[in-house]
């Protein structure tokens, strides 16, 4: 697996969008992965399904994720096509959620640079390093770097399937380390 | 320099307590809750992983979302918890009719004790800190790891420290303490930290008030939260288990990475305003809003003490012509209360609806607005579309606004 990404800003989001608004409530007894995919965003921008089926870049404000720790949030923007996510910061159970179900969430270093994109701007993600090149802009700016472990869990495709990978690698035992 | 709450906790299972905040970390933990929603997302996980036997974790599970069904797919969710339960041979399951919401029933009945660490798959876990129990809301899948490794991951935390010094004055509630710092400190302070409260002001403070206090501040983003915990603490604890515990409190010199002191006395009525529980102003600036439902209940402020004030403000009089009002008793145990000391007569006569104990009207499952309505509500989240229609708008307040607001048909 190649450590850049290169794919389309597809949308710019606000601060503290929050999960009720990603999930609504009255879908939390859905867990099966397309079908969360279905209700993205459904109340308020049910649009939003097409612009990512194909994949594409999600770029967050501050708080991404706030709220309730339900899963489907980030289950939904993964399954519904959502390639990674650059944001200020995010709530922590969302952020969680994602790397476990294999989305990659990078944070910038600097907050202001939430600013310095434009939908459909094409960039080159590395996500190892967190550097990201604008393409279409020319510039470019940094994120904070994952830890290896977070890296390692985004690798194996998620951590049910990293937890698996260790269970083969430790005689049996079922380990997160 | 000596050591906070957390890292006390954290110590106790896992080393000497030279953590630096970014670290990694591995700990064992004491107690796991899910509750129907959790439990269902939870067996995806278990599947997806290929367990099917769990470690050791002691496991408590209930049905507290939407309950009783209202439709079909939550009934088929509720039947997959009980199988859960059954396979797994939980002995903690408790079901409806007989526990409420988790998040009060497990201090309740004993479940929740100093100086232990409980991952629940909902956010509000921080309410556990009112016992100094560090409680940690997780995703399912992050519950299917810990049942199946028995351990969970976390990364070393911020930790803040809140001096609280001083009494609430009459008509302020521990819902305006917690409003008040979510409007000053902001996710950009609280977000990944672990808060905590200590000094003389922590035992002015009720267990119920403590609750409220550490349930509505996850909505800062915080990892957790923690009260120091006192005698009445320990006492609240010990009546409804037999089980030891240790209790922690931070060192006098307890490392922090910011501290303030919070006068309690300088506390005024607060009341979040829509869209987001951080929104948060006096609530004189809001007065006269005019309100077309008004909500007491939810995890945040269900408790005996809520219903005591909504009580005593409510008997005798009428809610007002304009306005639906609904009352949720947290858990049994507190709608037992409620009946035996006569509040849900004064509620009933005052023209409220009293429901069953569970999340109801906070979590949209009943109670919701049509477009264009607007609710005041004790409960800890007025996101769009939270309790209704996208073009509803709900406003957070203490048991005291709510039931004033109720009688007068407005803020």
């Amino acid at each position: 697996m190649s450590q850049v990404i290169r794919s389309n800003v597809v949308a710019i989001l606000e601060d503290n969008v929050n999960t009720d608004v990603i999930f609504p409530a009255r879908y939390l007894s859905i867990f099966d992965e397309q079908e969360t995919a279905k209700h993205l965003f459904e109340d308020v921008d049910p649009s939003f399904r097409s612009r990512v089926k194909n994949g594409g870049i999600v770029i967050g404000g501050r708080n991404f994720g706030c709220g309730s720790a339900r899963e489907q949030a980030a289950m939904a923007l993964k399954f519904a096509g959502v390639t990674i996510m650059v944001a200020v910061s995010y709530n922590r159970s969302f952020y969680r959620n994602a790397i476990n179900n294999g989305l990659l969430l990078l944070e910038f270093e600097k907050p202001e640079d939430y600013n310095s994109f434009e939908e459909g701007n094409e960039l080159a993600i590395d996500y190892v390093t967190g550097i990201i090149n604008n393409q279409t802009t020319g510039d470019s700016v940094r994120c904070l770097t994952p830890d290896k472990f977070i890296l390692d869990i985004i690798s194996a495709g998620g951590i049910c399937q990293y937890v698996k990978q260790n269970k083969n690698k430790d005689g049996g035992k079922l380990c997160l380390l | 320099m000596g050591h906070n709450m957390f890292c006390k906790i954290l110590a106790n299972k896992i080393g000497d307590g030279n953590f630096k905040a970014g670290d990694i970390c591995m700990t064992p933990v004491d107690l796991a809750f899910t509750h129907e929603v959790g439990t269902a997302g939870t067996m995806r996980g278990l599947d997806k992983i290929e367990v099917d036997r769990l470690q050791p974790i002691e496991m408590v599970i209930m049905s507290d979302h939407f309950v009783p069904a209202a439709i079909l797919t939550h009934a088929v969710n509720q039947k997959k918890t009980r199988e859960f339960a059954k396979k797994y041979n939980i002995k903690n399951y408790f079901e409806i009719g007989r526990a409420g919401i988790g998040h009060q029933v497990l201090p309740e009945k004993g479940f929740i004790r100093p100086g232990e660490i409980v991952i629940a798959t909902d956010a509000h876990a921080t309410t556990y800190g009112a016992l100094g129990c560090l409680g940690i809301g997780v995703g399912v899948t992050d519950m299917a790891v810990l049942l199946a490794t028995g351990k969970y991951w976390l990364k070393y935390p911020k930790v803040l420290g809140v001096r609280l010094e001083g009494e609430l004055r009459q008509g302020v509630s521990a819902k305006d303490v917690a409003l008040k710092l979510l409007g000053e400190l902001g996710t950009e302070n609280l977000i990944y930290s672990v808060l905590e409260f200590y000094g003389p002001g922590v035992s002015a403070l009720s267990i119920d008030s403590r609750a409220c206090l550490c349930n509505m501040l996850s909505e800062g983003g915080i990892k957790s939260c923690l009260v120091a915990p006192d005698n009445i603490a320990a006492e609240y604890v010990r009546a409804r288990t037999d089980k030891e515990f240790t209790v922690f409190v931070p060192d006098e010199d307890a490392y922090y990475d910011k501290y303030m002191t919070l006068n309690l006395e300088q506390v005024e009525q607060m009341v979040a305003v829509p869209d987001t529980p951080t929104n948060c102003v006096p609530r004189k600036s809001v007065s006269g809003v005019k309100i077309d439902q008004a909500f007491i209940g939810s995890c945040t402020n269900g408790r005996m003490e809520d219903l005591r004030i909504a009580a005593a403000i409510l008997e005798g009089k009428n809610v007002h012509p304009d306005v639906r009002l609904i009352v949720t008793p947290a858990s049994h145990e507190i709608w037992q209360q409620a009946l035996d000391e006569g509040l849900l007569t004064i509620f009933n006569k005052s023209g409220a609806v009293v429901t069953n104990p569970a999340c109801g009207a906070c979590i949209g499952a009943h109670g919701l607005l049509a477009p264009g309505e607007v609710c005041v509500a004790t409960s800890n989240r007025n996101f769009k579309g939270r309790m209704g229609s996208i073009d509803a708008k709900i406003y957070l307040a203490s048991p005291e606004t709510v039931a004033q607001a109720a009688l007068k048909g407005k803020i």
